[in-house]
């Protein structure tokens, strides 16, 4: 049997979002679909970036938090655990 | 969300305060009231007394009373905590100062600091409320006027704390 | 009084540094005069000038009679001379004025010639006697202070016996206003002889007081009379035109007789009872007219006119007040929202124009047509900047056929100084996004340059807060068109797309974007491999993401067969969610539809609406008519016709309510439900093909009995 309807051409549109739990960035308080307060564009350029803890936060806002603690005493804003950056990000 | 036409946050903090400050509006914590967020890097907030006693039987010390809390931010906030303090009359409470200091490891950066920037102004004034509901002895510190002299004039964030109690 | 010397001695003079000495000594005795002198020598003197009066010709030659005078001051009888002088002088010009006093002219040009020609002939009698008696007027009337010069005296006393006979005096200057009136009524007038008599009455010094005061009396009374009836009369701009044609001629006027001194005076008086004290009947009664025909040279000269008193300010603010009032009834009309911009255009470019040529590109004026803009365009809330948006949007998508694109970029321009006067530009930002997001998803853009020229010009407009999400709009495209490109090369492609369906993704970021509800419906499987493939291929590259696909604003283009043949559609991805369908299945019912795809009721009766009502139909509904039933039924439009299709699908459909069915009762019904005539063979055909393809199968009992397979 043929068909009478095929289709030849799909332009399919999609949205991305950080997929980081809680809207905002527990650091700057602004959506991670944002910016943080001294970055430009949202999404490429304000990246998220997750600990082993899981908790999520601005690369900019975090690394801010990281340098103004003791290189001995870097630990998550959240939990307090140590902090290590996660190699790779939960997607869904 | 509420917004405040004429000011303009520029710098990271002052976003970041317009942010909780819309946050708050929304859902403010409980028993607490804003009573001035001007200028933004100064907010004064009514805390009333917690009206349960910690546990059954025990009294409810701070019933019907109202404590005004003061939040004067920095230029380096979130990264370096607020400034917090009651205005006195102060609670009468084993860990804060009859001068509105507070002796709470959360306020504090630094050796033996909890801060985080990750508390808000918000879950700040539920930990105080909190610390207040707890308590059972409704005392001042020890050395309270020593204190209350040596301090007169500093901010409580320039005090080296001690927190080695942990039972209240 | 300078020292007398000696006669012999006056011309005498030596070169300096000759050797010689010339030593002066007094003389021994004094010389003597004849006693008879003086009088011998005024009595010459005194023919002379009654001659000269008379105008007859004079006995003596000129140079005897200075020699005369010389020698009668030299011997000390200047005073003499000159006292007799003065009474010869001042009789003659009594007698003059006294003849000029008894004039019987007929009428006043007669009598001002008259007056002009005793005046010519006092003056040239004047200068000639000076003439003769000039080493007196040297010598002793520049010695002596309280004396006045020959001429002098003369005009004194001509004044004076004027003055005296004020009769003659009042009908000069009469007869000069007269003429001057009969000149305003268009007569035309002897201005030589105007212009003779007033400068008479300024040598005289009696310009000012005797004549320019009335003068300007006299004109006030007459332009008063004049405004009062014409602007009655005559409509704004030709009373205007009357006005500039009257202050030439005044201007006219000052040039050929008139002192100089009087022009201020007397064209502040014209334009005072002309302008000024019609000004506001003049605004009131004529601009707005003049402004909606576009009257740019009758506009032109009232603001020159006005300008002159000062009116420039109400002018001003007339113009604002007008601007406001149309652009208002523009702006408010809702039947003219389509072509609003398009008014609103003209119209500021017509305003433009009249500043430009009528207003001198005045400034202020210019303001005012901006605060008035600023001012209407804001009195409705939204509509304008929603239509400016979307006349750039229409411009962006290539305008109207054949347009250039310099052509293009003024439009753009234009509205982007509509834009301007906006205030609400957070409106006009949020249209503006939402329709360049369609452009860019549908590929509707004419030009990228166009395109970027705009954000360009948004960003000195409304800041890089705005521009920057836009810009990153722009990115996503280009991102995502790489992304494409690196999934087709990659083998993820070539072993997981076997379909040939040429997919491409736009994957936007969030925070740049329109937000778009989120709209569900069930893709097709093949679709759904493709996404399956393409979001794990994504993500692969992207980790910590998360991916939501917008079906809404998904498209194809599809081979579809029409009666007529195969054609390619392009169609959103809910009408081809819809048509795939139909490949599976001869007919469907609205409620089949809805469970099968998933889409929301009302988008899915549009959509059923646009494929099915339509100017293209690919499928047809049962019953027609526009509106979508509950109950209504769907097929393919090139099924319509087929005869051995409509059979299958009626046996299907009797067989799916009743299950079981003998072969006589089937062919009953089919009887009834098909509208043509039916050979029994042709049934039977038809009911063994759809027991091959399993739709039904012969009842294991009864070979004259057949259940349906679901």
């Amino acid at each position: 049997m043929t068909f009478d309807v095929e289709i030849v051409r799909w332009h399919a549109v999609a949205s991305w979002t950080w997929n980081a739990g809680d809207d905002v960035c527990g650091i700057c308080r602004m959506p991670f679909d944002g910016c943080p307060p001294d970055g430009k564009y949202p999404g490429d350029d304000s990246p998220v970036v997750w600990g082993v803890c899981g908790h999520a936060f601005h690369l900019q806002c975090i690394q801010k938090w990281l340098q103004s603690q003791a290189q001995t005493d870097q630990r998550c804003p959240f939990c307090r655990r140590a902090w290590e950056f996660k190699a790779a990000a939960p997607s869904s | 969300m509420a917004q405040f036409p004429g000011r303009s946050p520029t710098s990271v903090a002052m976003r970041r305060i317009q942010a909780e400050l819309n946050e708050w509006l929304l859902h403010p914590p409980e028993g607490c009231r804003l009573e001035s967020f001007e200028p933004l890097l100064n907010w004064v907030i009514l805390v009333q007394g917690p009206e349960n006693s910690p546990a059954p039987g025990l009294p409810r010390l701070y019933d019907g009373e109202l404590f005004r809390l003061a939040i004067n931010f920095g230029d380096h906030y979130p990264l370096e905590p607020p400034e917090v303090l009651f205005v006195p009359p102060s609670p009468v409470h084993p860990h804060i100062y009859s001068n509105g200091h507070i002796c709470l490891d959360i306020l504090y950066d630094g050796r033996n600091g909890g801060w985080s920037p990750a508390l808000t102004v918000n879950k700040i004034a539920l930990s105080l409320r909190s610390m207040l509901a707890s308590n059972t002895n409704k005392a001042r510190p020890a050395g309270d006027m020593d204190y209350c002299q040596r301090t007169r004039g500093r901010s409580p964030k320039q005090t080296n704390w001690e927190f080695d109690d942990d039972k209240v | 009084m300078p020292p007398l010397q000696p006669v012999g001695n006056r011309s005498q003079t030596k070169p300096q540094g000759s050797s010689k000495k010339l030593v002066i000594k007094p003389l021994k005795s004094k010389p003597s005069l004849p006693a008879d002198f003086e009088i011998k020598t005024w009595t010459r003197l005194q023919d002379a000038v009654q001659a000269v009066h008379a105008q007859t010709p004079v006995a003596c030659s000129l140079e005897e009679l200075y020699r005369a005078v010389e020698d009668m001051c030299l011997h000390k009888m200047a005073d003499r001379l000159y006292a007799g002088l003065q009474q010869a002088c001042d009789q003659h010009t009594k007698a003059q004025i006294e003849k000029l006093a008894g004039s019987q002219a007929a009428d006043e040009v007669l009598f001002l010639r008259q007056m002009h020609g005793c005046w010519e002939e006092h003056t040239s009698q004047m200068l000639t006697i000076r003439s003769i008696f000039l080493y007196l007027d040297r010598s002793y009337v520049l010695s002596a202070s309280s004396v006045r010069s020959l001429y002098e005296m003369g005009l004194q006393q001509f004044r004076t016996h004027l003055v005296h006979h004020a009769e003659v005096l009042r009908k000069t200057i009469a007869g000069a206003n007269q003429l001057i009136e009969a000149e305003r009524q268009g007569e035309s007038v002897d201005r030589q002889l105007l212009a003779h008599l007033l400068r008479m009455t300024s040598a005289l010094g009696l310009y000012d007081d005797s004549f320019q005061a009335g003068f300007l009396e006299h004109t006030h009374l007459f332009y008063r009379a004049e405004s009062q009836r014409l602007i009655q009369e005559v409509e704004v701009a030709s009373y205007l035109e009357h006005c500039e044609r009257r202050i030439q001629e005044e201007y006219e006027r000052c040039q050929h007789y008139l002192e100089p001194s009087t022009r201020r005076h007397l064209i502040k008086v014209v334009e005072q009872q002309l302008l000024e004290a019609h000004m506001a009947a003049l605004l009131n009664r004529g601009f707005d007219g003049l402004m909606a025909e576009q009257r740019t040279q009758d506009l032109a000269r009232f603001y020159t006119l006005a300008a002159r008193v000062q009116a420039l300010p109400a002018l001003k603010l007339r113009l604002k007040d007008y601007i406001r009032t149309s652009g208002l009834a523009l702006i408010m009309d809702e039947e003219k929202d389509k072509d609003m911009v398009q008014l609103l255009l003209e119209m500021k470019s017509n305003l433009d124009d009249i500043v430009q040529q009528a207003f001198q590109k005045n400034e202020g004026f210019a303001n005012a047509l901006k605060e008035a803009f600023e001012n209407f365009i804001n009195q409705r809330q939204n509509k304008p900047a929603e239509l400016i948006a979307k006349f750039m949007d229409a411009q962006l998508k290539g305008g109207s056929k054949g347009q250039s694109d310099e052509q293009m970029e003024t439009d753009l321009d234009k509205a982007l100084m509509l834009f301007r006067y906006i205030s609400g530009k957070d409106v006009f930002e949020a249209f503006y996004k939402k329709d360049l997001a369609k452009r860019l998803l549908l590929g509707r853009s004419a030009s990228v340059d166009a395109e970027k020229n705009m954000i360009t010009k948004l960003k000195q407009e409304c800041g890089a807060q705005f521009t920057n999400k836009l810009e990153g709009m722009f990115k996503d495209i280009d991102l995502s068109r790489d992304i494409m490109v690196s999934l087709k090369q990659s083998s993820v492609a070539k072993s997981k797309f076997p379909l040939g369906i040429d997919m491409n993704v736009s994957i936007l970021t969030s925070g740049f974007w329109p937000s778009y509800p989120i709209q569900e419906g069930t893709l097709p499987a093949e679709l759904n491999d493709y996404q399956a493939v393409f979001r794990d291929f994504y993500l692969s590259k992207h980790s910590g993401r998360r991916l939501v696909w917008h079906n809404s604003l998904g498209t194809c283009v599809l081979k579809v067969q029409f009666r007529k043949g195969l054609k390619e559609l392009q169609v959103s991805l809910f009408q081809t969610i819809i048509l795939m369908l139909f490949n599976d299945t001869a007919e469907m019912s609205f409620s089949d539809i809805k469970a099968a795809t998933g889409i929301e009721d009302r988008e899915l009766r549009r959509t059923l609406q646009s494929l099915a009502c339509g100017k293209l139909r690919p499928i047809n509904k049962a019953p027609k008519g526009r509106d979508v039933d509950d109950n209504d039924v769907f097929f393919l439009q090139c099924r319509l016709l087929d005869r051995q299709y409509q059979i299958d699908a009626a046996i299907v459909r009797i067989m799916k309510t009743r299950k079981t069915l003998s072969h006589k009762l089937l062919v009953n019904e089919l009887v009834v439900q098909l509208k043509f005539p039916i050979k029994g063979a042709d049934l039977k055909k038809r009911i063994e093909s759809l027991i091959d393809r399993e739709y039904l199968e012969r009842d294991r009992d009864n070979a004259q009995v057949y259940n349906y397979l679901a």
